[in-house]
């Protein structure tokens, strides 16, 4: 799942522009732990497809018992 | 005689079917990317990133983009930005000497006196300068317009730790400021082919193609497949992602490595973009024949899960033609069958819909809030009739026309039923007519209009259509640029 991006304010790429600030780079232990995290939020596919196999299921019962 | 043609007309439905039976299966495959992914072999990896832009008058976007290229969360003592000028004759020169005097040691400017040849070629003289240094241990391809967000990069390199893996892509996503209803429906599209679709392609271990925004080479993996782009076909992405795995390499899509990308407002600007795509597969398909299919000779690459996958895209319309044919058939043949086999094709149809949009608005919810007209009408809603007709045709045939105190003829019934039947062809000139009302007076309103009934999949099928019959008359390869305007989220 991908998170929102700033959608609140948007800025046109033209406009983006400005003095340099050196990047906050997390260290290798943060860096780890975010791989584990992205690892263990994959599991969210497995509920978005029960979710969608609840909602076939309905519909080929409905045809079944209609 | 007529037994022979029945059966006949019943494969040409099923062998229609498979596209559909297709999209689901890849759909079942991308709940096990929560087990099956390349995570377990990924680690923090940072190494020295040289970034190819190729731009060709892209003055309007460039100069942000290497802004945000520069915050990266990446040291910047091992990020180098390349912007390969392809002998723009608007500002680009300028705003890239701008930012690579802002930015000392970290942006350079490379200028090609004869451009106008294409993105590879644009990309083949960056990698010619880049690969003759060792500084180089990492390449990303990307477009001038997009946008990476800050953490994508390192989220890229960190599959790099693994040698076996010889390239990356990322989850390009719609992020127009103000998306159009043509913009809305890419976006789902991108969710559901990229998000999704190479999930599950992560699963197979093998991917379709390397996001032409997004691809991140190691050195090693650029200098096995020859150090350069291929520029034979107008699918460049494509055979470079099909020659690393051919030499032994794994390709990984990353979904938490997000690119914003602004994408085309029209059905003119789409038609464009997709025919080169469009045509370039076909080119693919022809240039690697004797793999696919072959799992003995190769694998994944050549096994029939990813076979299937790949040519139900790519004879989707082929697919639709003959389903139509094969079902208006048996009903000149007077065959019972007609009815039966419509039912359960379009009822498959319909379950395939109903699984595919339910996961894919939950994969990128932002999306599905932003693009859920869309995601509903991606099919169009004539098939969404006619998938509510196979699912209740006694509604749709009887109960609802006895509402309004009317009974339908035999004749009636029957022009209804052969005008469904061949409906999953005549909605490729329906799409087709879609782009040439656009450019009319009243396109602004008809066009739309016709791309939520028809569909934006029929639109996309009609392109591939295209993209055969440009082939087939072996019609001139002009790289057309998707017009931009620089407008993308932050």
């Amino acid at each position: 799942m991908t998170e929102p991006i700033d959608a609140a304010e948007p800025i046109p790429v033209k406009e983006a522009v400005g003095a340099f600030v050196p990047p906050d780079m997390p260290d290798e232990e943060k860096m780890t732990t975010e791989i584990q995290d992205d690892r263990k939020h994959e599991r969210f596919l497995v509920r978005a497809a029960l979710i969608a196999a609840v909602g076939v299921a309905m519909v080929i019962l409905v045809r079944l018992w209609g | 005689m007529t037994g022979i043609l029945t059966w006949l007309c019943v494969a040409f439905v099923i062998i229609g079917a498979i596209p559909v039976a297709a999209g689901l299966y890849q759909y079942l495959l991308v709940p096990l990317h929560a087990t099956r992914n390349h995570y377990p072999k990924a680690a923090p990896y940072l190494p020295r990133v040289a970034v190819v832009v190729p731009a060709w008058n892209e003055g309007a976007v460039v100069g942000a983009s290497i802004d945000r290229l520069v915050r990266l969360e990446y040291p910047p003592d091992r990020l180098r930005i390349y912007v390969v000028d392809d002998a723009s004759t608007d500002d680009t020169p300028d705003v890239v000497l701008e930012r690579a005097a802002r930015y000392p040691g970290r942006v350079f400017h490379l200028r090609r006196e004869k451009g106008g040849e294409g993105k590879a070629h644009t990309l083949n003289h960056g990698l010619s300068v880049l690969l003759a240094a060792d500084w180089v241990q990492a390449v990303l391809i990307m477009d001038a317009d997009v946008i990476y967000r800050p953490d994508s990069l390192r989220k890229m390199t960190r599959h790099l730790a693994d040698p076996e893996v010889g390239a990356v892509t990322a989850f390009i996503r719609e992020g127009g400021v103000d998306p159009k209803y043509m913009t809305r429906f890419i976006g789902y599209e991108y969710v559901a082919s990229q998000a999704a679709a190479r999930r599950a392609q992560n699963v197979l271990g093998v991917l379709a193609c390397l996001a032409g925004g997004a691809q991140l080479h190691s050195r090693e993996n650029l200098e096995a497949i020859g150090g350069r782009i291929d520029t034979t076909t107008l699918a460049e992405d494509t055979v470079s992602t099909i020659l690393t795995q051919l030499n032994g390499r794994r390709v990984v899509f990353e979904p938490y490595a997000v690119v914003l990308a602004e994408e085309p407002e029209s059905i003119g600007a789409l038609w464009k973009q997709r025919l080169r795509w469009g045509r370039g597969n076909v080119q693919v398909s022809r240039r690697f024949a004797t793999l696919w299919f072959r799992p003995w000779k190769h694998r994944r690459l050549g096994g029939f899960s990813f076979g299937i996958i790949w040519f139900s895209v790519l004879l989707l319309p082929i697919a639709m033609l003959l389903s139509s044919i094969g079902l208006i058939g048996l009903f000149f043949l007077g065959s019972d069958l007609a009815a039966a086999v419509f039912r359960e094709v379009w009822f498959l149809a319909l379950c395939t819909y109903l699984f595919i949009t339910i996961t894919t608005v939950q994969i990128d919810p932002e999306t599905g809030r932003r693009s859920w007209r869309e995601a509903i009408a991606f099919p169009g809603i004539i098939s969404l009739l006619v998938m509510l007709m196979a699912f209740a045709p006694d509604l749709i045939l009887r109960k609802l026309p006895a509402l309004f105190g009317l009974e339908l003829t035999t004749f009636g019934a029957d022009s209804i039923t052969l005008a469904l039947y061949a409906w999953l062809t005549l909605c490729m000139p329906a799409a087709w007519l879609a782009k040439r009302v656009e450019s009319t007076a009243f396109g602004k309103v008809l066009a739309p209009a016709l791309i939520y009934l028809v569909g934006y999949g029929p639109l996309l099928c009609a392109i591939t259509f295209d993209s055969y019959i440009k082939e087939f008359r072996g019609a001139a390869q002009v790289w057309d640029k998707t017009e931009k305007l620089g407008k993308v989220m932050a």
